[in-house]
């Protein structure tokens, strides 16, 4: 059989595996709490496993690699924090998030924060950037999933989007998270399975680390220098963002709410780490193989870095191993679509017209609708927009850390924080970040030394959360806060 | 938690953010890309995410467990990232090569990645029936939701 022939049958044997796995989860969905929050029935392994399928897009399997290619080790600092961010979750929302859906009916985290400062207004103003950088996000991940179909079947990029759009849409109507937590499952085991086999093909390859860093060293040696060839100061911004940032991402944190026994996160950070772990060694070890084999004479330099993971897979992997990781892509980012479908959703039919004061009768079947909505929205701005559907994902990515974080992390763990501070915090997050990712696009003016934007938006929607709350809290501002979510804030 | 808790988090998110705003103006100064502003914002960082930890494991068992955990971000990652940047740049093919990779890099990577990645989680285990979650506490939250909802049957979540 051919490594063509291969990658399209392994293809299609995941599309269907999906497609049953969506059919079985409609059956499941019977409820708003089951369409927005998986019934809160999910065990240990599906939390730890989907948090980790949500967290890593088709960017660890194409972006990543193709990113330490071109600019060396200093794409490490991307993936680094992945070694505390899942505990830090669990220590900083886990909990709270987890009892605050014990005491009062939380599905979504629009609805913890309005539960945490009784104000519509957070609510309302966390939906609209929810929706805002979702929308942003999707059709940048819309976008790799069309890439990635027509890798496997060479239908066209446009195509691609239509089918893998239709395949999303499918299990995400009709099973929701229930759907997508099931597919979740599936697609983690398939991407760790595909990124630890690829790592020990880097190694054999490459003659271990050793003769990976050898080759490199004798042709390029910045490129392992620990900030490879971004400032030492722009590497660092990228760990500080992607550290504290976490704290922002609702298609991760989200599945907090969805779990069964909040005393199952005692053992969350150590499985979800190692299968963050298992999943960077395909990221990072791609990049200095193909690197190392440029530098060899072995391989040509590539003209395009995203080029990496399918050269060195057609070039020196067994064929059963890139039909696999070719799926595993499709997989990585059908998942990531899936869990930003399901916050997108709920922001509209849920949080929003709660928010203004007219919740509505059938959340499960605006839930659905609004799904269908959210993801046709998705594919047309993916088709529609060229290179600007790039800077939307990173936009997105950097809207939810500025926007969210401050009001979650802190909120959630000080009883002194505020509703006003929360509303300001929010807005400025939001603000600031479309005024200076904007300015970035437009070639008006860039942060100095490749600071990344969301590092500067982040830290400012953080002082402007705890400056405010200062001013406008104190000991009233937890002495006005309900008994119950009292207790939890301070448990 | 209590108050002196609560306070030793939020001083260490103010100086925290003041060192990070520090490290993110070092970038406004000729050649401020450099070390300096670097070594600054790794240690900023990990006392960001130390802050963090004390405010929200700092259960009713105190925060005195988390000392460990605060010692792991703010030594293990802070150090070893900070110490990765000082050790510098590879210069050639000749650099010496530690578990594969040259010496920043090796730190980077098992220092300040693999150490944490094994301690903070084991940490994070050891110290929650003591400090994150209690069970008392879970009893009594699950008190208070039954409670509620016995209140106000009609605003549960199954709808």
């Amino acid at each position: 059989m051919s490594v063509r022939t291969l990658i399209v049958v392994v293809g299609l044997l995941y599309g269907a595996a999906t497609a049953v796995v969506g059919i079985l989860a409609a059956r499941r969905t019977r409820t708003a709490r089951d369409f927005f929050a998986a019934g809160r029935g999910i065990g240990l392994m599906a939390l730890a496993l989907s948090t980790m399928s949500a967290s890593l897009s088709g960017f660890a399997f194409i972006g990543g690699p193709g990113l330490v290619y071109s600019v060396g080790f200093g794409a490490v600092f991307i993936v680094l924090p992945a070694a505390v961010t899942n505990a830090l979750a669990a220590w900083v929302l886990g909990k709270r998030l987890r009892l605050l859906a014990e005491i009062r009916p939380v599905l979504t985290l629009p609805d913890a924060l309005r539960l945490r400062f009784d104000s519509p207004a957070a609510q309302g103003l966390a939906a609209v950037s929810i929706l805002v950088a979702v929308v942003g996000y999707l059709g940048a991940n819309v976008l790799a999933m069309g890439v990635a179909v027509d890798v496997i079947f060479e239908v066209g990029t446009p195509v691609g989007i239509v089918v893998g759009t239709a395949l999303v849409l499918g299990y995400s109507a009709a099973g929701g998270i229930v759907a997508g937590i099931w597919t979740d499952v599936l697609q983690g085991v398939w991407m760790a399975v595909a990124s630890v086999l690829v790592f020990v093909t880097v190694l054999e390859v490459g003659g271990g680390l050793d003769g990976l860093s050898t080759a490199i060293l004798g042709a390029d040696p910045g490129f392992l220098a620990p900030w490879g060839h971004l400032t030492p100061l722009g590497a660092m911004g990228f760990y500080f963002v992607f550290s504290v940032g976490v704290l922002g991402q609702p298609h991760v944190i989200h599945k907090f709410l969805m779990l069964r026994d909040p005393r199952k996160l005692k053992w969350f950070p150590a499985l979800a780490t190692l299968a963050l772990v298992l999943m960077i060694l395909l990221f990072v070890g791609v990049g200095l193989a193909m690197k190392a084999l440029v530098a060899q004479g072995v391989v040509p330099p590539l003209d395009n870095p995203d080029d990496a993971t399918p050269t060195f897979l057609l070039g020196f992997a067994p064929a059963l191993l890139a039909a696999l990781v070719f799926s595993g892509v499709a997989a990585a980012i059908m998942s990531t679509v899936n869990s930003f479908l399901s916050v997108g959703a709920a922001a509209v039919s849920r949080d929003l017209p709660r928010a203004l004061g007219r919740p509505l009768g059938d959340e499960l079947r605006a839930g659905r609708i609004a799904t269908a909505v959210i993801c046709v929205a998705a594919a047309v701005t993916a088709l529609s927009s060229g290179t600007l559907v790039v800077f939307l994902g990173i936009f997105g990515w950097g809207l939810f850390a500025s926007t969210l974080v401050p009001a979650l992390a802190i909120g959630l763990n000080w009883s002194g924080a505020t509703a006003s501070a929360a509303v300001a915090s929010i807005a400025t997050g939001l603000g600031l970040t479309v005024a200076l990712e904007v300015a970035g696009w437009f070639d008006l003016w860039t942060l100095p030394a490749g600071l990344p934007v969301a590092a500067v938006t982040l830290l400012a929607s953080i002082t402007v959360f705890v400056g405010v709350s200062l001013l406008t809290g104190g000991r009233d501002a937890a002495e006005s806060l309900d008994p119950d979510v009292r207790f939890v804030l301070e448990a | 938690m209590t108050r002196l808790h609560q306070r030793l988090a939020l001083g260490g998110l103010a100086a925290a953010c003041l060192a990070a705003a520090g490290a993110f103006a070092w970038a406004l100064v000729p050649a401020g890309g450099g070390l300096a502003g670097a070594v600054l914002l790794a240690f900023a960082t990990a006392l960001l995410m130390a802050a963090l930890v004390v405010l929200g494991g700092g259960g009713n068992g105190g925060a005195g467990a988390l000392t460990l955990a605060v010692f792991t971000l703010v030594v293990v990652v802070g150090g070893g990232v900070a110490g990765a940047f000082l050790l510098g740049a590879p210069e050639g093919p000749d650099t010496p090569l530690w578990g594969g990779l040259p010496r920043g890099a090796a730190l980077l990577v098992y220092g300040a990645g693999l150490i944490p990645a094994v301690a903070v989680p084991l940490i994070y285990a050891w110290t929650f029936d003591r400090t994150t979650l209690r069970p008392d506490v879970l009893d009594e939250v699950r008190r208070r939701g039954r409670e509620f909802e016995r209140r106000h049957p009609d605003l549960g979540d199954r709808e």
